[in-house]
């Protein structure tokens, strides 16, 4: 019950998702507003006063984990602007192909002098046109959208805070659409059908038959499904590989399912196709792949013992066959005669009527064969191997 | 008109009808896993992805072809045309309507299991074929399934051949729209034989969560692995077709087929499919594969006696129900 | 009921006329490789040379299984004449198919207990 229980649960899940909207968007036409802390390349901005805030204190080349920042450092000399005496900086390159965006060189710039932008450089051929030089790193401040944070704030944000928990919003899901339920329109004064006159379809069916003994087209396909089964019996004796001689015995399969089906034997050409076709043969191709090679089973030109035991199997067979075959009553007129059609509650009727003990019989010979195998199973179980048990070399 | 030609009309329209289901059906289903997974699918070739089936086909088609060394080349060749055979001759029984039908065999059922059956031949014969461990691991797993599921697939089958006391897709369709649809009524074996039904069908079909033959992780892609280009497409043809028509074939058995109001049998019919393919890709992007033994084990141990079970009850539904609850 | 199975055959001519159509089709279209080599015919191994041929030695299990396919769908073929019967001849059919289920139901009991069809 609990597996059942959980599978519903994920079905539901999995259902429920479908419905709602999605995580993804069309990346290029839609593009999703950014986190506010987005940032992904550097620039170098101007203090309040309008000059270059950098005062080259070499803090952020220090901190830097993959030591990608390069500052050279210039010599102090008169602000301009203020003049008030202060440092310079004479060259600023950041590798930004080895950066790992961790914002420590902004952290700890107490000039506010370095910062992180929103946009992204383009993307390059060459490594060494991510090494972004000063020119560039000026640029960047005056083109680009600057980052959330600066040295100033990220410092303070270090001192401790309380921080205030707010609760997600709990989101409505979406209605999932109920299912439509398909009404069940049941009229009770709905007459049945009558009973087809079975008598009289069958007479229709065997007078077809008997014109279609005669037929020439009739004779031709029997004709020629006979010569397949023939021939892929054949060819089943003489494949060199197994596996091949038992496909071409799914065709001696097939082909006799077809001279079942027209003889008028639906359901016996039905169940020739279940049982040998996907049942039997499945057996013969798993007898095959548990043995351990099929190279060299090649019958040698100087084996003359095999051919012949087989032959007179083969022949026994055969004279026991024909012998039934020809001793079975009223087929001395069968091409003109054709029989009536078996439908299937005939057979129904024959097997749970005349013949029911044999129809039990037949389970007790299931039985036997079921625990048969059980007994041969267990006997030939090689212990607890895994699939294949030995690859060929 | 003469059978032939009859069975070569419905043919030739019900094949291509079922193609290009089966495009849509493929562009749906990475739509669908899409949004379970929260995502857009396909959205680049023609309005929404609609025609990426269309461009796999082509690119598929243009594929180069390798048969690899050392394999089996007529058997390799030949592998790939049966699967395709065998898939789409399933739906030959198929009663699309009261009078739609390519060939309304007296034994319909026995014929379908049996066409379907035979899909492990193929199978078996690319694995072998390929001349690949994974390929003919892969087959083997196939094949060992295939068969053990067909098992309880034969035994939900009966339930609704025992219900209705026909053999043929139809009557079993007639009679359900003169009395109930046998997965509403007699509910105790009609529900769950639908949902055994619907098991072991994706298990023949092998599709998750019975997709061990395969399994990507850890067998590349079972006995599709050497397979290149247009023959690749046709087992990937007839996996796809295999699903739609056991979709049908559902429809059919448990849910009344053609049978609703207002609308024509075939829209009922059409709609009944495709709203059980849409659940066999529901499943099929929500579970999680199973282990080979625990295959096994759910098959022999628990829903053939299940079946046999549900065989009895609707035998024994038949036998002593009283008339006005038929 | 023949021309049923002729209307089939059709229809599997016409599904067998589109497999070798795609086949067909693909020819026309693919590709071709200006100059082969050895190495795009190995089969797949993961990247490994591919270590002798792909056969090998399958586990009996295999074998079982297959001999219970054969067993269980030999009951259940016998079940479908029963089963279009049912109705007309009432409790008899019932309880000679009750019997028959039962007793091969004692054989898939036996199989349990022995653990045959263990696959692990």
């Amino acid at each position: 019950m609990g597996h059942i229980n959980d599978t519903l649960r994920a079905l539901w899940t999995t259902l429920r998702t479908a419905f709602r909207p999605t995580s993804t968007v069309q990346f290029p036409a839609v593009v999703r507003p950014r986190g506010e802390r987005y940032r992904v390349s550097f620039a170098l901005p101007d203090d309040e006063n309008g000059e270059m805030a950098c005062i080259g204190c070499l803090t952020c080349e220090r901190i830097c984990p993959s030591q990608v920042i390069k500052v050279k450092p210039g010599v102090k000399r008169e602000s301009p602007v203020t003049g008030k005496k202060r440092a310079y900086t004479d060259d600023f390159v950041i590798d930004l192909s080895a950066c790992i965006q961790c914002e420590l060189c902004v952290q700890v710039c107490n000039n506010d002098a370095i910062v992180m932008v929103r946009e992204a450089e383009q993307p390059m051929f060459e490594r060494e046109d991510l090494v972004l030089g000063f020119a560039r790193l000026r640029k960047n401040a005056t083109d680009r959208t600057r980052s959330w944070g600066h040295g100033t704030m990220l410092q303070e944000s270090q001192e401790p805070a309380k921080v205030e928990k707010k609760a997600p919003a709990v989101k409505a899901a979406p209605a999932v659409a109920a299912e439509p339920r398909q009404p069940a329109p049941r009229s009770p004064s709905r007459a049945a059908e009558p009973p087809e006159d079975g008598a009289r379809a069958r007479a229709r069916e065997g007078a077809r038959a008997r014109r279609g003994g005669t037929d020439v087209s009739a004779t031709l396909a029997f004709g020629v499904v006979a010569a397949c089964a023939l021939l892929s019996a054949v060819f089943v004796v003489r494949a060199v590989d197994l596996i091949r001689a038992v496909l071409w015995l799914g065709i001696t399969l097939i082909a006799t399912a077809a001279l079942y089906a027209m003889l008028g034997a639906s359901f016996l050409a039905g169940v020739q196709l279940l049982l040998y076709v996907g049942g039997v043969m499945t057996l013969m191709v798993f007898g095959v792949m548990i043995t351990r090679r099929h190279e060299g089973i090649a019958p040698t030109a100087t084996d003359t013992v095999r051919p012949v035991r087989g032959a007179v199997v083969a022949a026994s067979l055969f004279g026991l066959v024909a012998a039934a075959i020809v001793n079975t009553d009223g087929l001395d007129d069968a091409p003109a005669r054709a029989l009536a059609p078996l439908t299937l509650a005939d057979l129904g009727r024959s097997i749970l009527v005349e013949h029911v003990l044999a129809f039990e019989a037949l389970s007790l010979l299931l039985l036997a064969a079921i625990i048969g195998a059980v007994v041969i199973a267990r006997r030939r179980d090689p212990g607890p191997l895994d699939e294949p048990t030995e690859a060929s070399r | 008109m003469s059978a032939l030609g009859h069975g070569a009309l419905y043919g030739a329209v019900l094949i291509a009808v079922m193609l290009s289901t089966v495009a849509v059906g493929i562009w749906f289903e990475r739509k669908f896993a899409g949004r379970m997974q929260s995502r857009l699918g396909p959205t680049i070739v023609g309005p929404m992805g609609l025609l990426q089936p269309l461009a796999d086909v082509v690119k598929l088609l243009q594929k180069e072809d390798i048969i690899p060394a050392g394999a089996d080349r007529a058997l390799f060749n030949l592998a790939p045309v049966l699967a395709t055979i065998f898939s789409l001759g399933v739906a030959a029984v198929l009663p699309l309507s009261p009078h739609m039908i390519a060939a309304d065999l007296d034994i319909g059922v026995v014929y379908m299991l049996a066409v379907g059956g035979l899909m492990v031949v193929p199978t078996f014969m690319a694995g072998w074929a390929s001349n690949n461990k994974f390929a003919l691991l892969g087959g083997m797993r196939a094949v060992a399934q295939s068969i053990s599921y067909g098992v309880p697939l034969v035994l939900a089958v009966l339930v609704p051949v025992i219900l209705s006391g026909s053999l043929s897709l139809a009557g079993i369709v007639r009679w359900q729209s003169e009395h109930h649809w046998f997965a509403l009524w007699p509910v105790i074996p009609g529900l769950p034989a639908f949902a055994l039904y619907f098991m072991a069908m994706l298990a023949e079909a092998n599709r998750i969560p019975f997709d061990i033959p395969e399994a990507e992780s850890e067998l590349v892609a079972g006995v599709t692995t050497e397979y290149t280009g247009a023959k690749f497409t046709l087992f990937y043809l007839a996996e796809y077709v295999h699903t739609l028509v056991g979709s049908a074939i559902g429809a059919a058995l448990f849910f009344g087929g053609w049978d609703g109001p207002f609308a024509p049998g075939l829209h009922w019919m059409v709609a009944k499919t495709l709203a059980l393919f849409v659940v066999v890709y529901w499943v099929r992007w929500t579970l999680l594969r199973l282990r080979s033994d625990q295959l096994m084990e759910l098959c022999w141990k628990w829903l053939t006696p299940i079946g046999v079970a549900l065989v009895l009850i609707a035998a024994a539904w038949v036998q002593f129900a009283p008339q006005g609850a038929l | 009921m023949q021309s049923a199975w002729l209307s089939a055959l059709a229809f599997l001519v016409v599904s067998t006329l589109l497999g070798l159509g795609v086949l067909g089709a693909a020819k026309a279209l693919r590709v071709r490789a200006r100059k082969d080599s050895r190495i795009k015919h190995l089969t797949y191994e993961c990247g490994e040379q591919p270590d002798g041929l792909a056969w090998m030695q399958f586990h009996a299990r295999y074998y079982v299984v297959a001999l219970f396919f054969v067993l269980f769908d030999v009951e259940a073929v016998f079940l479908f004449p029963w089963a279009v019967v049912l109705r007309e001849l009432g409790a008899q059919a019932f309880i000679a198919a009750v019997s028959f289920v039962v007793v091969l139901m004692l054989g898939w009991f036996y199989v349990l207990r022995k653990e045959a069809l263990q696959w692990q």
